[in-house]
């Protein structure tokens, strides 16, 4: 049964309901038919009653058919073309039966046959029509021919079966052609309908998208203008995360942002939480890679969770289970820097689409944008705080430095590389009769006009020194020049300004009024001049009157006579050294001394030295060796000052040797300066004591020491001499072993 | 035998410098300041001075000026003996027209030898 209905459905069914109208427009006609028939069998019966009642039995059984065909058609039966030949055959059949039952030929069913070939014409194609109507001439050629004998026919009945074959022909051919017609019109009237259709349904769509698509540049500018109000990132993010959530319709959703120095994930915004979030946010125990946050900010990608129990990514919370199904996550995110993530929940599963997902990650990016905008703003607001609080430091700094430097008594002078004055400060304009206004950014010489010529060029000469050359960097004493006017005294130090490459910036010249010092000084000096001379001259009788005795010419007197006389004599010598020691040193001190400055040759001077001094040497049984190469340059000194400081350390030398040792005296030129070395192979100094030799006084504690007549000032005037002719003096020596005095002296250059 | 003045005010170097020349065999004469040894020197015409620079009454230097404008005395040598020491000293004393600058203290037989070398030196001796 099943078959046979599946058969009869591929056969006699289609999907279209084409043939349904047609089909009951035909059950219809024969219904009608068969109520016709039914009418005229049995109220005008046959005379045979046999062949009434098989017409009935014919007419019940077609009937019965349509009924059913109707019932089928009402019950959604769309009948196919196979059906609608099989139907239309039993009818042109049935037709057939009945015009040959109600006398053939001369049976005016044969109208009915128009109704036939009207339904043919409307439901088949022309073809297969014509096979139709081609039938239907055949079977009522063949009823003709049954009911009437062949030479009837071809009489007058002929004519008349000729004129209805042509008529069914002729039916045929304009049902056909107005059938084909209204086929043709209602074929394009469904292609326009289908087109109309297919437009609007488009249009729709269109319209549609465009809809979608304002609302979310809406939402997407609501967002923006929203994020654009404030710089406060908490706020603008709990409002941008409201806005997407009305948006995409979800009443739950948070924000997290990547902590970049733990690595912790931050709440920074959330929507229907029970509890308000801290200000900055609160950490959460998901990290990089954990949980959907973490993988969303792994991968770098959005992802939808459509329950959340299936996707092992989303850590079920036990308390907050049951209450999300639906999870959409994207990243905050430009290019591969991620700062976190947006996480919005639903309560039904399969809620979030395409559409939520690509709308949400236009809002992230916005968001992404606030922030790293927010950010900015803090680095350039902290860079401008800190550059505010630096450039107050620094005012403040100023203010102090001016304060200290206008305060203190010195006089300071800052000048520039070009000798240009920067800064004069309050002590300075009173020492030298200026005002700052008039000098400030003039040059140096103005400065110093109300001195004489050679004293501003002193101090010229002494500042652009230092910028010029290299003494800038290898600076280390400190340039002395006196000013002197109207018995007022200054002392001039000069130092450079160096930046950190150690380039010269300029000079500042410290200005110190000596004038009391020097009163005082040249007191003690006077004072010391006259005791000297008071001393001498008991001296000079002492020592005399002793000589005398000892060379006889006043009578003999005993060994031990002389002796005693002899320790006199030494005694009285020693204060004198003492004295004129004493006179020098007071006399440097306040600078009453004069140098008779000239070009010097140093081999000379050092020959003169070890001329004098040989005899005392070889006495003493020492070796002196001398080193005076060739070609030495010339230096700028007081020949006698220096011949002094040479004897001084040559003396010492030989002073603090043992018998046997061995005395060097080396000339050689050093880093443009000529430099005079005494080596001994004596006693030493302990490194303790290296630098107090060159103290007043001082005299180291050792017996050679004490066995040596000095007064411990010859060191102290030798280096004192030495640089005030801008040399140096210093000594490397070793305990035991042996010293070597040095010092230095420009060179003239030629 | 040479004549050698000798002016000093501190009598005791001056006895000390009058019996060194005396035991040197020079005739020694002396005078107790400037103004004394202006006057001895143009009275004596001695072939030596020896001249203490500080004085009363009158300076060395100014004695030894006095001398230099003098011409009987212009050239005799004069040879100053100072406890003052110091170059500008010594560049006033050469400048005022002195032979030499002896510093005091000094060796008695020095200061001889010293004198015998000077006479010898401008042919006075």
């Amino acid at each position: 049964m099943q078959r046979v209905r599946a058969w009869f459905r591929s056969k006699f069914t289609q999907e279209e309901d084409t043939y349904v109208f047609s089909e009951r427009a035909a059950i219809t006609v024969r219904l009608a038919a068969v109520a016709l028939g039914f009418l005229v069998n049995n109220v005008s019966p046959h005379p045979v009653a046999a062949v009434v009642r098989t017409a009935n039995v014919l007419i019940a059984t077609f009937a019965l058919i349509n009924v059913a065909a109707t019932v089928a058609l009402w019950r959604g039966f769309r009948p196919s073309q196979a059906y609608c030949s099989l139907m239309t055959l039993v009818d042109i059949v049935a037709l057939s039966i009945a015009i040959y039952v109600s006398d053939g030929l001369t049976s005016t069913y044969y109208v009915l046959y128009f109704l036939i070939i009207l339904s043919v014409a409307i439901r088949f194609p022309v073809r297969l029509g014509w096979w139709f109507i081609v039938l239907i001439c055949g079977l009522y050629v063949a009823v003709a021919r049954v009911s009437l004998d062949s030479s009837y026919i071809l009489s007058g009945p002929l004519k008349a079966l000729l004129a209805r074959l042509f008529a069914f022909a002729a039916a045929g051919v304009f049902g056909g052609m107005l059938a084909d017609r209204e086929r043709v019109e209602r074929k394009r009237r469904e292609v326009l309908e289908e087109d109309l259709r297919r437009h609007s349904e488009e249009l729709a769509r269109a319209n549609r998208e465009l809809t979608k698509e304002r609302d979310r540049v809406r939402i997407l500018l609501n967002i923006t203008s929203e994020l654009t109000t404030s710089l406060d990132l908490d706020r603008t993010l709990n409002r941008a995360l409201a806005l997407i959530n009305q948006a995409v319709g979800v009443k739950q959703g948070s924000i997290l942002l990547l902590d970049p120095e733990t690595g912790d994930l931050v709440y920074r915004a959330a929507l229907g939480r029970a509890e308000a979030l801290p200000r900055g946010g609160k950490h959460t125990s998901f990290r990089y890679g954990e949980g959907l946050a973490g993988w969303v900010l792994q991968h770098n990608e959005p992802a939808i969770i459509t329950g959340i129990d299936q996707d092992e990514r989303w850590v079920v919370d036990p308390k907050k289970k049951g209450q999300s199904q639906s999870v959409l996550a994207v990243p905050l995110s430009t290019g591969d820097d991620v700062l976190g993530v947006m996480l919005l929940f639903h309560s039904e599963p399969n809620y979030f689409t395409a559409e939520h997902q690509e709308l949400v990650m236009a809002a992230a990016h916005q968001i992404t944008v606030m922030i790293k905008n927010t950010e900015l703003y803090r680095l350039i607001r902290n860079q401008a705080e800190r550059l505010g609080t630096m450039l107050r430091t620094q005012r403040a700094d100023a203010s102090q430095r001016l304060a200290i430097l206008e305060s203190i008594t010195d006089g300071v002078v800052v000048t520039d590389v070009e000798s240009k004055i920067v800064a004069v400060n309050r002590s300075a304009q009173q020492f030298l009769g200026v005002s700052e206004d008039e000098v400030v950014g003039q040059d140096v010489r103005n400065l110093y006009r109300n001195f004489p010529a050679d004293v501003t060029d002193a101090v010229v000469e002494a500042a652009s020194q230092l910028v010029a050359t290299d003494a800038a960097r290898s600076y280390s004493p400190r340039t002395e020049v006196l000013l002197e006017r109207d018995k007022r005294v200054l002392s001039a130090y000069f130092a450079p300004i160096l930046d950190e490459e150690t380039e010269c910036q300029g000079v500042v010249t410290v200005l110190r009024d000596i004038t009391r010092e020097r009163e005082i000084a040249q007191a003690k000096s006077e004072f010391v001049s006259i005791v000297a001379h008071e001393l001498r001259t008991p001296m000079t009788s002492i020592k005399g009157y002793a000589d005398l005795i000892l060379s006889g010419a006043a009578g003999s007197v005993s060994e031990t006579q002389m002796q005693f006389l002899r320790v006199i004599r030494t005694n009285v010598e020693r204060l004198a050294a003492l004295v004129g020691d004493l006179l020098d040193i007071s006399r440097i001190e306040a600078g009453r001394v004069k140098f008779d400055i000239r070009p010097l040759r140093m081999d000379e001077v050092a020959r003169e030295v070890v001329d004098s001094l040989q005899g005392e040497i070889v006495r003493r049984n020492l070796e002196l060796e001398v080193d005076i190469p060739t070609h030495l340059p010339q230096v700028q000194g007081d020949r006698n000052r220096i011949v002094q400081v040479l004897t001084n350390l040559v003396s010492n030398a030989y002073k603090y040797t043992p018998p046997g040792g061995r005395i060097t005296l080396a000339l050689h030129r050093a880093n443009g300066e000529l430099q005079v070395d005494v080596s001994d192979t004596g006693i030493g100094i302990a490194p303790t004591d290296s630098d107090r030799v060159f103290e007043r006084f001082y005299r180291a504690d050792h017996d050679l020491v004490r066995q040596q007549t000095g007064t411990g000032l010859g060191l102290p005037i030798a280096k004192s001499i030495v640089e005030m002719h801008g040399g140096r003096m210093w000594v490397r020596s070793e305990l035991g072993k042996g010293s070597t005095f040095s010092f230095s002296l420009p060179v003239v250059e030629t | 035998m040479a004549k050698i003045l000798i002016a000093e005010d501190e009598k005791d170097i001056r006895d000390l410098v009058v019996f060194s020349l005396t035991y040197g065999g020079f005739e020694a004469i002396s005078a107790l300041n400037g103004v004394d040894a202006v006057a001895k020197a143009e009275a004596e015409l001695p072939d030596l001075i020896l001249m203490d620079v500080r004085m009363p009454t009158m300076s060395g230097y100014e004695a030894c000026e006095r001398l230099k404008q003098n011409p009987a005395t212009r050239d005799i040598p004069i040879v100053f003996l100072s406890a003052k020491g110091q170059e500008a000293e010594i560049r006033q004393g050469l400048s005022a027209g002195a032979e030499e600058y002896i510093l005091k203290p000094f060796a008695p037989d020095e200061l001889v030898k010293r004198v015998r070398e000077i006479l010898r030196r401008t042919d006075r001796g």
